[in-house]
Parts: C-alpha cells; structure tokens; sequence
C-alpha cells in the first residue's frame, strides 16, 4: 500500500489520489499529541482525540512505501506534518526489541519498505544535514528498510516531480 | 538577570519536563520567571517576557525525534 502525507493544498490532494492508495492532507485542522499514551495502553492504535487523525496510525503503519511531501523549518517537517507523525505513534506498540544494535519500540503492523521524503522551500546546509540526520533516526524508529531524500528550492521544482 | 524558564509540556500537572524545571531552577541565579507553553493563547504572554529577558530556557519532551509539533510551530 502506498500512502501519500502532504501539506500542499487540496488541489494536490486529487492529484496525488490517482498515484496511490490513500492520500493524508495535513491542513492543520486537528489538536497536537497530549502524550497521554492511551494510544499504547487503554484503546490500542486510536487517539482518545476525536477528529480525522483519530485512527491514522492504522492507516500510516500499513503502508509499505510511504511518501512525505513537507515544507522546510529549520531542518525539521512542518508543523502539521510533526503533528501527524506525532500523533501516529500508536503504530508501535510500548514493548521494546533491538533493532540495528538499539532499544526501540516494537512494530504493531510490521517492517515497512520505503520511506520517501520531498522537502521544498529554501534551506541551508546546516538545516539539510539535520534533516537527513533526522529522517535516519525516523526510518531506524519506525521500521523502514529503505528512505529517500530530495531537496527542491523552489515550488515549481516540486511541481515538475509529481 | 532575568531568566525565563518554558515548561512545553502538554500535560497539565506531574511532567517529567516540570521536574526538571523545578530541579534546574534550584541552581539557578537571578530573576526567574516560569511560563507553561501548551496552545497558542499562551504565545503573547511569553513574548512580552521575552523583550528584556537574558536567557530563555526551553523544557520539552521529545516526540518521534524531533521536537514536539506545538512547540515548532511557536
């Protein structure tokens, strides 16, 4: 299953529909994570935050290629795309296993196979290692084999590459 | 000298980065002022501490590697 996280505008959303499985607009319209863990522990894999992200880490940990299309912040997602990955930690669960040598949480849907990251808008070099240095952390947490990156300075770039 | 100490943590009450804070604060000289960040009402607050402030000190948990989605967005 291919899913498809973007923070582009909802014209895209019909678009990049036609491509893949199921398409996750991040438009901003949902409350951030309140760390509460119910995800793990009362209601497995549902937020007790009921809006569209309620059961999303259904949906994100079944995926085997997931792409994030987001905006550069100072070499991190922005803001509504963190708040998606934030509130999807239900895809795992609280046990903990070694993988590639460190404690991490173990995987409730499994191993993925792909993450693809398109990041656009201006950056410096500093912010593109912290964003490749971060988006390694993020594959080895969440079980993917492989991860992509590309950078695009400007939104016409990113355009050309859909 | 005047040090505004931000507690980012969404739970109301016995957070870990509120322990910290309260532990940090013991060794610490000077003004200190303590601000909750949670939503965006508490933006303005913060800002008007922040104009003649010498140091600002940010206690947050961390989300997914990275820094959670309310405290990028302020």
């Amino acid at each position: 299953m291919k899913v498809i996280l973007h923070d582009l505008n909802s014209n895209f959303s019909e678009k990049l529909f036609k491509k893949s499985d199921a398409v996750i607009e991040a438009d901003g319209k949902y409350a951030p994570c309140q760390g509460c863990f119910n995800c793990w522990t009362k209601h497995p894999a549902e937020c007790f935050i009921k809006d569209k992200l309620q059961k999303t880490c259904r949906i994100l940990g079944r995926a085997d290629e997931l792409v994030i299309i987001t905006k550069n912040l100072y070499g991190a997602y922005s803001t509504e795309i963190k708040n998606i990955i934030d509130r999807t930690i239900g895809s795992s669960i609280p046990l903990l296993t070694y993988r590639k040598g460190e404690v991490h949480h173990i995987l409730r849907y499994g191993v993925h196979n792909l993450l693809k990251v398109l990041v656009y808008g201006d950056i410096t070099k500093q912010e593109k290692e912290t964003f490749v240095y971060m988006v390694k952390r993020n594959v080895i947490n969440t079980g993917y084999r492989k991860y992509e990156i590309n950078f695009f300075d400007t939104f016409s770039e990113l355009e050309k590459n859909i | 000298m005047k040090n505004v100490l931000i507690n980012c943590s969404p739970k109301k009450n016995l957070s870990a980065s509120e322990y910290l804070m309260s532990l940090q604060s013991l060794f610490l000289k000077g003004e200190k002022v303590i601000k909750k960040l949670k939503n965006k009402s508490d933006y303005m607050s913060i800002f008007k501490e922040l104009n003649d402030a010498d140091s600002l000190i940010l206690y947050l948990p961390l989300y997914a590697d990275g820094v959670p989605s309310h405290v990028l967005s302020f």
